[in-house]
């Protein structure tokens, strides 16, 4: 079961598609979810996602932009995918389920 | 700029394999916060997201787990090896001795073998040159000629199929090129248009259509190597070619591993302006080198061409044949023997060298046993006992090549005088990685030896005693060693005694006090009249004549076609040594006359006359020779003397058959001296020449020193075997020293009990040394039939030899054996000689 940050992560590389390194992670989840994240926090995550084998990365070739420093560019991986896809009919059925009359606001 | 302080401390605290992208991303936003927010802004933000990175997940662990790796283990046993060399200094002095002796000997060698190896190995296409060889039958065998006609390199491109390019190429001698007022020597060659395409000399600028100078020859002439082009020099050579030459090309200087050397290059062409024969399908000009395809195959190619020149011109009788064009070094004059037989001495002194490492090593086991025993008891396996072995003697082997290629390059000079070479010295990976190999060999036994013992019976006070295998492999080896040895020994006294009856022999000429030179300036007979009439005044001159070639280089005269009334068997097509010479040069030569006159300027017609030896004689069966007529091809000669036997050439071949005919013009001068002659002798010759000569250089060789260098290789081969002798002697010694001083330590209370009962210094002595020279003897059985075998069959490539008596095998054999005594009795008395009680007190 992925935690809410892991799975905004993983939906970010995703969405990034092929463009996904730690800055335009972070400026994704930033656009999107109205928040500041952290490079702490975006780094430790991504690195547990690559263990847990969602993610996979790959350092591009150096060059001169960034004071020489190569891009570590994410991507998912099928595994990541499927999980991904888990969580979002998890979180169907449950809204499937759910009484029409508790969402109407009063 | 991006503040340091920050990224320096992310580097301090992240875990290294995420660093470098964490730092990419950071500054990356920070240079986009710089234009969005500000520095100041930018530089605060920069500080929170490296503090916020500051967390679990993200930080180095405190502590470094350690992988297990062997470099621990390395530098355990390089520390255990040097503390063991320092313990037991005699071993190690007496290795290092030896290794390094016998690897210094072996470096040697491998500069001299490598650049052997390298020679004409430069040219790019080396694989796909071939020479073009001619086999021609003769009575006596089939003489094969390097040279073939000058049409042949066309006519093959064009006819044979497999062959991509041919070059015909000839030396041609020095001569003189004039630019201005400038005169300078150079080597002339001649080379068709394919030249710089088939070989690798570099052509630096222009082309080949023209003549083509080296660099250094253009940088003489013209200051510099650009310049040359288009200029217009002067060429004279005393026999081929004469004129202006326009120059259309320069090229790099000829490398040293070069075959050929040449300053100047002529278009091929050019041989035939002045020589009609040169275009013709009978004759032998040219030196054809043709490159292959690479898919052709030799055998069938062989067979295409043998009877190509022959289907040119059947009056022909060459059959071609091609041989790789690098294998003209070491294979036509038999220098691949000396390259096989050095290379086998090198590797026999290294061989000594590590024959000792072991000897020494496995007779100390009693020392290190209880360092093993220990070692074990306490759970080391024995793969790691075996890797500290092996570092110990890899060690050794390193230490030992340091100081050998110390000693090496300190020699070199005096080695390179002895080879005639100019040989660097080179460590590129190949011989150290041949030093850890030896290193591995001679360790790997010892340490396999070692390493086996068991640690209870070890430790347990048990005395190992060496088992009868092992002693018996020693032994085995010191009896290698000596038998090399005595070789060694046999072969220096033998080469060295075969080279003093070569120089001190009778020739039957006097060859001493004798100048020869080549007149490389304009001659005729009237003009080289007067001249010697000028060197005879000169003091310390006795005499003075002209012959065509040499007295030392048979080949060079010899000419078939010899008939006379009588003659029975086919030695018309045999060739005879058959000079041209003038008069007065029996004379000089000091040639002995039997009957007779020799030739004279006071007779007419001497080119209608023939002096031979007693040997032509004999073979045409005259009992009256004088008077009597020879035909040579249609000319026929008149006997007006006959000569004693002589020996024309070097002692590789047998006393033949020669015919001396008349010719008043040849250009090789011979000028006899009085013993007394002086510097200023040759210095007044030297100014008579230059008023007849002024151009060309007076270069004169003795001749007896030229008659030396017949004899080059079998010099250099007994000068360097009595280095290789004694090197491989002293380090069979040093092993055998060490062997004495451990014999004697692991005997000292048997000989304290002894000296206590009363034995005598000199019996001790005798029994210490009788057990390690017992395998002397032995090897000297083995010894000396095989050196008698090597000498025999070098010995039989001399027509005059000396003859192998027993006396050498006795001597070399007595030598070893002297040597070892004196080696193992200085030791040995040592012992003997020490006071009992010493040994005896301690327990």
């Amino acid at each position: 079961m992925l935690g809410e940050f892991e799975e905004i992560v993983l939906l970010a590389v995703g969405v990034l598609h092929g463009n996904a390194y730690g800055v335009t992670i972070k400026q994704e989840i930033e656009l999107r979810s109205k928040r500041e994240i952290s490079v702490g926090a975006l780094q430790v995550t991504l690195r547990r996602l690559e263990k847990k084998g969602f993610l996979s990365s790959k350092h591009a070739p150096p060059d001169t932009t960034r004071g020489g420093r190569p891009k570590l560019y994410f991507t998912l991986t099928a595994y990541g995918k499927k999980t991904l896809q888990q969580t979002l009919e998890i979180r169907v059925g449950f809204w499937k389920s759910l009484p029409e009359a508790i969402l109407k606001m009063s | 700029m991006i503040p340091r302080l920050p990224l320096k401390l992310l580097k301090r605290f992240c875990k290294p394999e995420y660093h470098i992208d964490v730092e990419g991303d950071l500054i990356e936003m920070y240079e986009e916060r710089v234009t969005m927010l500000g520095r100041r802004r930018a530089n605060f933000l920069l500080w929170r997201d490296v503090i916020l990175l500051f967390r679990p997940g993200m930080i180095r662990p405190f502590f470094e787990q350690h992988t297990h790796s062997n470099m621990s283990v390395v530098r355990h046993n390089i520390l255990i090896s040097f503390r063991s060399f320092r313990r037991r200094k005699t071993a190690f002095f007496i290795n290092l001795g030896s290794l390094s002796t016998g690897l210094t000997c072996a470096l040697l060698i491998y500069t001299w073998i490598a650049s052997e190896l390298s020679m004409d190995k430069f040219h790019e296409n080396d694989e796909r040159i071939f020479r073009v060889r001619a086999n021609y039958p003769s009575p006596t065998g089939i003489n094969t000629i390097d040279y073939t006609p000058s049409p042949l390199a066309e006519a093959m491109v064009a006819e044979v199929p497999g062959i991509e390019r041919a070059v015909s190429m000839a030396p041609m001698g020095s001569g003189i090129v004039t630019y201005g007022t400038k005169d300078v020597p150079a080597e002339g060659f001649f080379a068709s248009i394919d030249f710089f395409r088939v070989f690798s000399y570099k052509l630096l600028h222009g082309d080949n259509t023209g003549l083509v100078v080296s660099k250094s020859l253009a940088t003489k002439l013209f200051g510099n190597e650009i310049e040359a082009i288009g200029k217009v020099v002067d060429w004279t050579h005393p026999m081929r070619l004469q004129g202006p030459f326009a120059i259309s090309g320069v090229f790099d200087d000829v490398p040293a591993s070069s075959t050929w050397h040449f300053d100047i290059i002529f278009p091929y062409d050019k041989l035939a302006e002045g020589d009609r024969y040169s275009t013709q399908w009978n004759s032998s000009y040219a030196f054809t080198s043709l490159l292959l395809r690479a898919d052709t195959d030799i055998e069938a190619l062989n067979k295409k061409i043998a009877g190509f020149v022959i289907s040119k011109d059947p009056g022909t009788k060459g059959e071609l044949f091609v041989s790789r064009y690098s294998d003209k070094y070491l294979y036509d004059e038999g220098r691949i023997a000396y390259v096989k037989l050095f290379s086998l001495v090198a590797i026999f002194t290294l061989a000594i060298a590590c024959i000792n490492f072991v000897n020494l090593s496995t007779a100390q086991a009693s020392r290190k046993i209880k360092e093993i025993g220990v070692k074990k008891a306490l759970g080391v396996k024995r793969s790691t006992l075996i890797g500290q072995f092996l570092t110990e003697s890899v060690i050794m082997s390193c230490l030992s090549l340091m100081i050998a290629a110390g000693v090496s390059l300190l020699f070199l000079p005096y080695f390179n005088e002895l080879t005639g070479k100019q040989l660097t010295l080179d460590l590129d990976l190949k011989p150290v990685a041949f030093v850890l190999v030896i290193g591995i060999l001679a360790g790997s036994y010892p340490a396999f030896f070692l390493s086996a013992f068991r640690p209870a019976e070890v430790l347990k006070g048990k005395l190992i005693n060496n088992s009868g295998s092992e002693v018996l492999a020693r032994k085995g080896l010191v009896i290698l060693q000596f038998a090399i040895s005595i070789v060694f020994i046999t072969a220096f006294m033998i080469v060295n005694r075969q080279i003093a009856f070569v120089q001190t022999r009778n020739l039957g000429y006097s060859k001493d006090n004798i100048i020869s030179f080549f007149w490389r300036g304009e001659f005729d007979a009237m003009k080289f009249e007067s001249f010697v009439q000028e060197i005879k005044n000169i003091p310390g001159v006795l005499s003075a004549s002209n012959m065509g070639g040499s007295i030392l280089n048979r080949n060079y005269s010899l000419h078939n076609g010899f008939t006379w009334e009588g003659q029975v068997g086919n030695e018309k097509l045999i060739s005879f040594p058959s000079p041209t010479i003038s008069h007065g040069l029996i004379e000089t030569l000091g040639i002995e006359l039997k009957e007779g006159r020799t030739f004279s300027k006071d007779f007419q017609g001497e080119d209608t006359k023939m002096i031979v030896n007693e040997a032509a004689v004999k073979m045409m069966g005259f009992t009256d020779p004088v008077g009597k007529t020879v035909h040579y091809g249609t000319d026929r000669k008149e006997i007006v003397g006959v000569v004693k036997d002589f020996q024309f050439g070097s002692l590789h071949t047998e006393l033949r058959p020669v015919f001396f005919m008349y010719a008043p013009f040849r250009r090789d001068i011979l000028i006899r001296l009085e013993p007394t002659f002086d510097q200023r002798t040759l210095e007044r010759v030297q100014a008579v020449y230059h008023k007849y000569v002024p151009k060309y250089p007076f270069d004169f060789t003795f001749v007896d020193e030229d008659y030396n260098r017949l004899y080059e290789s079998e010099i250099r081969v007994s000068s360097l075997s009595a280095w290789f002798a004694a090197v491989a002697t002293l380090i069979s010694c040093i092993g055998l020293f060490g062997l004495a001083v451990f014999s004697c330590e692991r005997k000292m209370k048997e000989i304290g009990v002894r000296k206590v009962l009363g034995a005598s210094s000199m019996n001790i002595v005798r029994l210490l040394a009788s057990d390690i020279i017992a395998p002397v003897f032995i090897s000297i059985l083995i010894a000396v039939p095989i050196s008698y075998f090597i000498a025999a069959n070098w010995l039989d490539g001399f027509a005059f030899r000396i003859e192998l008596s027993w006396w050498f095998f006795v001597l070399s054999a007595g030598a070893a054996l002297l040597v070892t005594w004196i080696t193992v009795a200085l030791q040995t008395y040592r012992a003997a000689r020490a006071n009992p009680v010493n040994s005896l007190k301690v327990e």
